[in-house]
């Protein structure tokens, strides 16, 4: 086991956002017009969104190959409020109190469950033994 | 809650569970591993779709931690179909989201 992996994780935190505001962007360039969905893959940041998803698989990948799901988890679903701050910030979205309390409380849930399935990857045999 | 958001934030729950299946199958399984990876990704796909209509819907801030229910709909897809055992630190985690999702879903519209 290294060290835990803060500049991954730094990078897949940053990435979860630019994700969102790629998708955000893309929703509303594509909203005018009539025709949304085939306006949307013909927006740049739809790709570009798509791009960084790819890029964001490996760099998870990568982080789970340095460091314990547990640790990683609770950190990783730090993104939920980062993303309510970045569409605070550059959509001037208006969150309540309660919508920022609500957020918390899921990130909390999300930290838990994450860290809590740890223990299920020894699962993974009886699994095999069902399926095959 | 409008039926047109509901039933795209269910949409996008419902195809993000599925393609966490499929690629958790894909993983697990000696054979046919390729089959699942691509049902997964057609998952993703097909996700996608209900994602950008709740993105139409809903404000950025709002739709995200709502479509957080695919961690309660995976958590009961791995407990039902492949047997994992969820312990009482895990529905604790899904009692948080659920009750979260039920704070923004209040002010959110």
């Amino acid at each position: 086991m290294k060290g835990f992996p803060f500049k991954l994780m730094l990078a897949l935190l940053l990435i979860d956002v630019a994700v969102m505001v790629c998708n955000k962007v893309t929703e509303l360039n594509s909203a005018v017009g009539d025709n949304f969905y085939g306006n949307l893959v013909f927006q740049p940041t739809f790709w570009l969104g798509l791009l960084l998803s790819l890029l964001q698989l490996w760099t998870w990948t990568s982080i789970l190959a340095r460091t314990r799901l547990s640790l990683a988890y609770p950190v990783a679903s730090l993104s939920y409020p980062l993303t309510m701050l970045a569409a605070q910030c550059f959509f001037a979205e208006k969150l309540s109190l309660l919508v920022w309390l609500g957020g918390a409380l899921i990130t909390f849930g999300v930290a838990i469950v994450g860290s809590a399935s740890e223990e299920k990857r020894e699962a993974k045999r009886t699994v095999q033994e069902r399926f095959e | 809650m409008s039926f047109a958001v509901i039933s795209a934030v269910f949409g996008c729950v419902v195809f993000e569970t599925c393609q966490q299946i499929a690629f958790s199958l894909s993983g697990r399984l000696k054979a046919q591993k390729w089959r699942w990876l691509i049902l997964g990704a057609v998952c993703y796909l097909v996700e996608l779709f209900f994602w950008f209509r709740v993105l139409e819907l809903l404000p950025l801030g709002i739709a995200v931690p709502l479509i957080s229910a695919n961690y309660i709909t995976v958590s009961l897809a791995s407990h039902f179909l492949f047997g994992e055992h969820l312990d009482v630190r895990h529905w604790g985690g899904i009692a948080c989201i659920v009750l979260g999702m039920v704070f923004i879903a209040q002010q959110g519209m």
